[in-house]
């Protein structure tokens, strides 16, 4: 009797710690990005991102009445921290959908991704790779050969540059970036001449511009994200002839009226965010949005609309339902720049832009090749 | 011509690194703390120059009042963590961690108040390049390899031929005899981490006017400057500074026979063999 009655009272307790949870009105969704080290610049934009969209999804009811609560963790721009993120995401939170940042670390955690069938939003890293990492790691953007072969053909046809040299950062994206640009140049029937290694969060070119400058080439293909300005003046500075070329990542909100990057030729990802969103980030977090953060905006507004239809249909969420939504729903966004699924990595719209008086100017509209 | 430029831009980078070599081993030699978070004064330098820009005081004011307040940072380091530790006694591995753990504190500081963002110095009073022939040298550059050249000399000056030069040499080479002496190695050790602060702060500054301020960027240079400051031989002001100089033009001229990805690389191997035929440095301390 006095078993039964502990037994008894054990349930109850139980029954009672449990109820919170499994009346739980938050839905908890991690984001796994680099926070601190010298990616922070990027990262912090991702997580002002994700909170900017996360306030506007709460505010207008959150998930059918739940609220949206994002735990995040930091991964340094570091593999073996982003795994250890992944796991605490995991073992504490158990939360079916992540967003994270860089091509190092999501392509880390693709694995544990797969093992556990959690969903990963990619809405920023490039590297090819990622494109087949895991059936649960869905790329918010298209990788980057899509940028590279898009530019190649524009630098070669259009600008009739028939030499480039190649600036990259010693990374996945930057080696992919390096190769992918090689492979697209090489097949118009462009020469590279030269390649130069710089390590991330490296801001003296010096070196490596006159380097590349003695090998005179028509172009020089930058794949760097940060540091730009720097390369820009120190290309002015050394006076060199080449034409300096990039992808989406290659330009940062710090060149917006830079005199000294005019005649730069980039392609353009077309993402956009509502309206009043970008007023409303510049009011909150006292700098412009940049395409990292519309992004993550962006993949915040699509876990999100997925994880709708989930609860709607009476569906438990997890990884593998938050994902079938995502894909029956297929494009996202307004008209004029949709983000559409038909594989695991997206499909944008590209355009070309070139510096002019300090700012990027479009001045043709390619389309995805994905 | 290549090589020419690539030899300019190695002498006028290594003076910089040379700066930070010098100020490192002088703190090593004297006080027998291996201070990684040199790289954190290092980096605040250039952050104490921005804001005192903002605030509207001349370059030329703001780049002295910005080499004082890293001496004083120093010296707030010393008296504030160092000297306590040593007072408990810790080895000299607790006092490296405390160390580390304070450069961390410095980067994330500097990250949260100043966003972790690269900063350009809000003055275009040393935005000037010199221009000769197809040689191109801004003038942050110049100013810092003319000021690095300057601070050495004076810092062998002081080192051989003042009693202060002396009392420092003295308290590193035998601390327990400066004590019995009445040399006061406590006091030495605040005016050394002062001064090489204020050294260490040439280069930052300079830095951020030139390649911009980023609150991560103090630990590659002062990896360099420890190798430097090491084959150059412990305490030796002039070893240091000329292996820097060498380091920096060797990883430079590099490139001329070696592919960019490996020129880092290599500079090591050729450092590594030199530490095995010459492991006390280039130099003696003196």
């Amino acid at each position: 009797m006095h078993r039964f009655r502990t037994y008894a009272l054990s349930a109850v307790l139980a029954t009672a710690l449990a109820a919170p949870a499994m009346a739980a009105d938050k839905i908890e969704i991690g984001a796994i990005l680099s926070l601190t080290g010298v990616a922070a610049a990027v990262g912090n934009q991702q997580r002002h991102g994700i909170e900017l969209a996360v306030e506007g999804i709460n505010a207008s009811g959150g998930i059918e009445g739940q609220q949206v609560e994002v735990i995040f963790e930091d991964h340094q721009a570091k593999a073996d921290q982003a795994v250890l993120g992944f796991n605490r995401l995991m073992e504490l939170h158990d939360i079916p959908a992540m967003i994270s940042g860089f091509s190092g670390p999501t392509l880390a955690i693709a694995p544990l991704a797969t093992r556990r069938k959690t969903l990963v939003l990619n809405p920023s890293a490039q590297a090819d790779q990622l494109a087949k990492a895991s059936p649960y790691l869905v790329n918010t953007i298209p990788t980057v050969s899509d940028e590279t072969s898009v530019l190649a053909r524009y630098v070669y046809q259009t600008l009739g540059k028939k030499t480039a040299s190649i600036l990259y950062e010693n990374s996945a994206p930057g080696i992919s970036g390096r190769d992918d640009f090689r492979a697209a140049f090489e097949k118009e029937g462009g020469k590279i001449i030269d390649e130069e290694p710089i390590q991330f969060g490296e801001t003296n070119f010096r070196a490596a511009l006159l380097k590349i400058a003695a090998g005179n080439p028509d172009a020089l293909f930058g794949q760097i994200t940060q540091g730009t300005p720097q390369l820009a003046e120190q290309s002015k500075q050394l006076q060199t002839k080449f034409t300096i070329v990039g992808t989406t990542n290659f330009i940062e909100p710090a060149l917006r009226g830079n005199q000294a990057a005019n005649g730069w030729v980039h392609t353009q990802l077309l993402n956009s965010v509502p309206d009043g969103i970008e007023a409303k980030f510049k009011e909150k977090f006292g700098e412009d949005m940049n395409f990292h953060a519309k992004q993550c905006f962006n993949a915040m507004e699509i876990l999100a609309t997925s994880m709708r239809k989930v609860v709607k249909d009476g569906g438990k969420l997890d990884g593998e339902t938050v994902k079938a939504a995502l894909f029956e729903i297929g494009s996202f966004g307004d008209q004029k720049m949709p983000i559409t699924f038909k594989s695991n990595t997206a499909q944008m719209g590209i355009g070309i832009n070139e510096f002019k008086d300090g700012n990027t100017v479009q001045i043709e509209n390619m389309s995805s090749a994905n | 011509m290549l090589a020419l430029q690539l030899l300019i831009n190695g002498i006028l980078t290594g003076s910089g690194v040379g700066l930070v070599a010098v100020s490192f081993g002088m703190i090593y030699s004297c006080t027998r703390v291996f201070h990684v978070a040199h790289a954190g004064t290092y980096t605040i330098s250039a952050y104490f120059v921005w804001s005192l820009l903002l605030l509207g005081l001349p370059d030329v004011v703001a780049i002295v009042a910005g080499i004082l307040l890293c001496g004083a940072f120093g010296i707030f380091i010393q008296v504030a963590l160092y000297e306590p530790l040593a007072k408990r006694n810790a080895s000299q591995l607790v006092v490296l961690i405390a160390s580390l753990g304070l450069l961390a504190v410095i980067q994330n500081l500097i990250a949260m108040i100043f966003t972790p963002n690269i900063l350009r110095m809000p003055s275009t009073m040393l935005g000037g390049v010199l221009n000769a022939g197809s040689i191109a040298v801004t003038t942050p550059q110049l100013l810092l390899f003319i000021l690095a050249v300057l601070t050495v000399a004076a810092l062998i000056f002081v080192s051989r031929n003042t009693v202060f030069g002396k009392r420092i040499r003295a308290v590193s080479n035998n601390p327990g005899l400066g004590v019995i002496t009445m040399l006061r190695p406590r006091l030495v050790y605040i005016y050394v981490m002062g001064i090489a602060s204020a050294v260490v702060g040439i280069t930052g500054i300079f830095n951020g006017y030139d390649l911009g301020l980023q609150p991560y960027n103090g630990t590659l240079i002062l990896l360099t400057a420890t190798v430097a400051t090491i084959a150059g031989g412990i305490g030796s002001i002039a070893g240091g500074f000329l292996v820097a100089v060498g380091l920096s033009v060797l990883q430079n001229l590099s490139l001329l026979v070696i592919d960019g990805r490996w020129s880092v690389a290599i500079t090591f191997v050729l450092f590594i063999v030199f530490m095995l035929f010459r492991p006390q440095g280039l130099m003696r301390a003196r």
